[in-house]
């Protein structure tokens, strides 16, 4: 069976299938790899076609060695589980060139479910997961071909197959429901540090500008219960108090941890959800300002919160906040050395300072006069002047142009030089608020940078210059402001249209998104949510409880299946001949069913004299039957008295089964 | 006319006692318009039972004696140059006759038996390039010995495949074996037997049975028959159609001679053994033709419902 050729149909299925499971591939691994699995591909296309001959042993070793020798040198720094994809990848195309008998595609086939199921360690969306069920559906149909002897259409396999997954569906949906997680599949070591971008440890006025260039999702947040305003949603994630006349770093002295405080329920708060994507860093994004938050995490004295170790995959936690609260209270003045000190330069701004604290009673009065200032002249701008040495002095008196961070670097520092402790946050802005799933999405142009000043008595208090300067930038969303300037998202052609006011693209991108929602939260982080929903779904769990929950699922779709085959295969066309089945059947059980090639009337016949009680009406039972089948009296009037008389025999209204098998008939 | 048969049969089994179920298949065959083929050792009434019948259907009759050195001429006649006209004069053979007795067909070489193909089939026979037209009704009622026995050329498939059916008579039962021991040789009574069928009532007969009515789930079950002897792996090779067809028309008769105007699954199964056991062989056995076992494989593995 095995040492078969392949049919042409056959062949046919099995490089539309290596050329569908490879397809996703392509944009991860070194091209050359594409290029071999397409000149195999093209190679067997060509046999196919009776043009060419299959490739000589000689030339099919010095193939395989020289694709071992490519993916050691292409992948020269390492590449983790790449490397053993690219490996995979390039052997399964140069099986193609073998591709002959039966039993080389059963190989190529198993390794393309195995490459099919790859896919998903470099990609987990939606539409990924409907290509790899598509791709899933096309191998099977290769391996259905590959088992027909027959040629048949090109079509029949994947019919067949179709058929056969329904059935593997609803047992698909149980285990993932009810399957005990040893962690998703796909946390494994991909080399990714460059694929993501976020927020950095420093920060210079420019910085913010790059990550306004995409688009990609940073987090996303569910409330529980109430939902703050837009201007509330301030999502504080670095805290840089270290000005070094040029960019803003972290403390370098390790702030001090927060005591835990395990309320998350705790009245005036805001309880959410954040499921935040790999960001590569250990910052999480929270409300100000934190009042819970899961163990696993660290909080901070600058109410910031990071998790132990690199966010590298996307994680999800519970995180509650009070907006009203104030913090760092208990300070004094003498506690803030380093969020007053000012390095050297600048000078101009310092005595631009100097001159309106002269002037100014109070330090609200100072704020006051920086806001006219920055109103009067300043322009907000995604595109500034780049700045020299003394960014201060030169963004205040010369550009007068620029973006969150310049604003919030300048005022801190401003701030510094009259003696108010002041200090930049960076981290993002509002968001876009989903209606069809009640979450916020937010994507890596919200990012911001703000401040924080610090007054006796009040504390820690935020302000947002670059509200002052753009009040939009606060209360709309980020697109929709930053959609008029040119330099947002301008490597970003493909979602240039979802930003337009067109509220139809409005409506399907947040559909979109909701779907991608639902599906981050349902499905990849799953996870997460296993625990709860099997409770809700089986009460207090316990492992008899998990195993039924697995087992019944499986035996009745198993036997449901097995059933309707069954049901297929005995059940004609005649519904004189499923009466005869039917009685069969229900004798059966008294080892008296009809045998293969017995005639109805011998049947009958053996029948009555079994059960000399209902001879007679076994004897009808024949007649009945040969007027109908063979002496082509049919009409519904013999019909119906064939069922009475049948139904008379198997006393059907004794027994509840049998009528309802009865019935089915 | 059903009568008429009855009493037919009835006759015949004075002469052949116990025997009814063959002479029914035999009768069966002959009314069904086809050629017979009995087949068992010396001595068990084979041509007793072909005279029987030629003589109650008032057929014109030949007896032929097949021997080794029988040549086809023989059977088929002969051109002989007569010298008075000076012209090649043809003699008929016993060919030209309503029913032929081939005695012990298989005891002739392959060659004169071929001489047979074209009368049973076609109804005719060339000779030099003229054909010549035999008598209707034409029956060829051949007996052979089993082929196991010396002395016997087995029949080739082409010249099997003409026979409509092949029937054994077997052994008289003890009660029929004590009755023709008191009763004496009933060979004698033969010739004194009433003819019950003239030859154009034979036809009529023929007609009347070709109208018997076929169902949809008989044709199914006869065509599932053939299928298998065609697919399944026990057999060297399948039914011929016009071993299909041999079937349905001896159903059709069968069915008539039982008193009914439709066939009956029974009535395939009844004509299954003496229509199709010689037209197939068996993959394991080589000159022996299906036994009783392949038949019997073929009535419990295929089902008569759809």
């Amino acid at each position: 069976m095995n040492d078969q050729q392949l049919t042409r149909t056959a062949l046919l299925w099995q490089l539309l299938s290596v050329v569908i499971v490879t397809l996703p591939h392509i944009s991860h691994l070194p091209y050359w790899i594409t290029l071999v699995v397409i000149l195999c591909i093209v190679w067997r296309l060509m046999v196919y076609l009776g043009r060419w001959s299959l490739p000589p042993k000689w030339l099919k070793t010095c193939l395989v060695l020289a694709a071992g020798v490519g993916v050691l040198a292409s992948y020269k720094e390492g590449g983790g589980i790449s490397v053993t994809v690219a490996l995979l990848v390039v052997g399964f195309g140069l099986k193609v060139i073998e591709l002959y008998h039966r039993r080389d595609s059963l190989i190529v086939l198993y390794v393309a479910y195995l490459v099919a199921s790859t896919i998903f360690l470099f990609s987990q969306s939606v539409g990924t997961a409907i290509y790899v069920i598509l791709a899933i559906i096309i191998v099977t149909s290769a391996l259905m071909s590959t088992n027909l002897s027959r040629e048949t259409g090109f079509i029949y396999p994947l019919k067949r197959s179709v058929l056969m997954l329904i059935p593997a569906f609803p047992l698909m949906v149980v285990l993932f429901i009810g399957m005990p997680r040893l962690g998703p599949l796909w946390e494994v070591g991909l080399d990714k540090s460059a694929a993501k971008t976020g927020l950095a440890d420093t920060m210079t006025p420019g910085d913010i500008t790059r990550l306004t260039r995409s688009a990609e999702v940073a987090f996303r947040v569910r409330f529980d219960g109430d939902v703050p305003d837009q201007t509330q949603l301030y999502w504080r994630s670095i805290v840089l108090s270290d000005f070094d006349g040029r960019g803003w770093l972290k403390d370098e002295e390790k702030v001090p941890k927060l005591p835990r405080n395990r309320d998350i329920k705790e009245t005036g708060t805001f309880q959410y959800e954040v499921i935040l994507e790999s960001n590569q860093r250990n910052y999480i994004p929270v409300l100000d300002y934190l009042s819970a938050w899961p163990s696993e995490l660290n909080a901070y004295a600058d109410m910031t919160l990071a998790s132990k170790t690199k966010i590298v995959n996307r994680e999800q936690y519970k995180i509650s906040s009070r907006l009203d609260r104030g913090f760092g209270l208990d300070k004094t003045a003498d506690d803030f050395a380093k969020e007053l000190h000012i390095p050297l330069g600048n000078n101009e701004a310092k005595r631009l300072a100097s001159s309106w604290w002269q002037e100014s009673a109070t330090p609200q009065a100072f704020i006051d006069k920086m806001k006219q200032y920055y109103h009067q002249n300043f322009n907000y701008s995604l595109t500034p002047p780049p700045l020299g040495d003394d960014s201060i002095s030169e963004f205040l008196f010369e550009t007068k142009t620029g973006f969150c961070g310049h604003f919030a670097s300048a005022s801190a520092f401003l701030l510094r030089s009259v003696g108010i402790p002041a200090r930049v946050v960076t981290g993002y802005q509002g968001g876009e608020w989903n209606p069809y799933e009640n979450y916020f999405l937010v994507r890596q142009y919200d990012a911001h940078a703000w401040i924080e000043a610090w007054f006796p008595e009040q504390g820690w208090v935020r302000m947002d210059p670059t509200a002052w300067v753009a009040p939009d930038r606060v209360e709309k969303p980020a697109d929709d402001v930053l959609s008029k300037d040119n330099a947002f998202l301008q490597d970003n052609l493909l979602s240039a249209w979802s930003i337009s006011n067109n509220q139809i693209l409005m409506q399907i991108r947040h559909r979109i998104e909701a779907l991608n929602y639902g599906w981050h939260r349902w499905v990849l982080n799953y996870h997460h949510q296993q625990k709860g929903l099997l409770e809700h779904l089986l009460g207090a769990l316990s492992p008899l409880k998990l195993a039924l929950f697995l087992l019944v699922p499986f035996s009745l779709v198993i036997s449901l299946t097995l059933l309707l085959l069954n049901y297929k295969k005995k059940r004609s066309a005649n519904p004189s001949d499923n009466m005869i089945n039917a009685l069969s059947a229900y004798f059966a059980r008294e080892d008296m069913a009809r045998r293969t090639g017995e005639t109805v009337t011998h049947y009958c016949d053996r029948l009555a004299q079994y059960k000399p009680e209902y001879a007679e009406s076994f004897i009808r039972v024949s007649t009945l039957y040969e007027d109908i089948e063979y002496g082509q009296v049919c009409d519904a009037h013999r019909l119906t008295q064939l069922k009475q008389e049948i139904g008379y025999c198997l006393d059907v209204n004794k027994n509840l089964l049998v009528r309802l098998q009865w019935f089915l008939t | 006319m059903r009568d008429k048969l009855k009493q037919l049969i009835d006759s015949v089994g004075e002469i052949l006692y116990g025997k009814e179920e063959q002479i029914k298949q035999a009768v069966t065959c002959l009314i069904s318009g086809g050629h017979l083929l009995i087949e068992d050792q010396p001595g068990m009434g084979k041509t007793s039972l072909a005279h029987a019948l030629a003589q109650v259907m008032s057929l014109d009759f030949q007896r032929l004696q097949f021997t080794s050195d029988m040549l086809p001429a023989d059977i088929i006649g002969v051109s002989i140059f007569n010298g008075n006209s000076g012209e090649f004069v043809y003699h008929k053979g016993p060919v030209f006759t309503q029913l032929l007795l081939a005695d012990e067909i298989n005891r002739t070489t392959p060659k004169t038996q071929s001489a047979l193909l074209e009368a049973m089939e076609e109804g005719q026979v060339s000779v030099e390039g003229e054909t010549y037209s035999l008598p209707t009704p034409f029956f060829v009622i051949a007996t052979q010995n089993p082929i196991s026995q010396y002395g016997t050329f087995p029949l080739p498939e082409s010249q099997l495949d003409r026979f409509l059916m092949r029937i054994q008579l077997g052994y008289p039962s003890e009660k029929a074996e004590r009755e023709l021991l008191v009763g004496g040789d009933a060979r004698k009574k033969i010739p004194s037997l009433t003819p019950c069928l003239t030859p154009a009532e034979l036809l009529e007969l023929r007609d009347l049975c070709s109208e018997v009515n076929v169902s949809g789930s008989v044709l199914d079950y006869i065509q599932r028959l053939i299928r298998f002897t065609r697919d399944a792996t026990h057999f060297e090779f399948g039914v011929s159609p016009r071993g299909s067809l041999a079937l349905l028309n001896t159903a059709k008769t069968w069915a008539f001679l039982h008193g009914r105007d439709y066939v009956v699954p029974e009535d395939v199964q009844a004509m299954l053994q003496p229509v199709f056991a010689h037209r197939l062989r068996g993959v394991k056995e080589s000159g022996e033709y299906a036994g009783e076992g392949y038949i019997k494989k073929i009535l419990t593995q295929v089902d008569v419902l759809a």
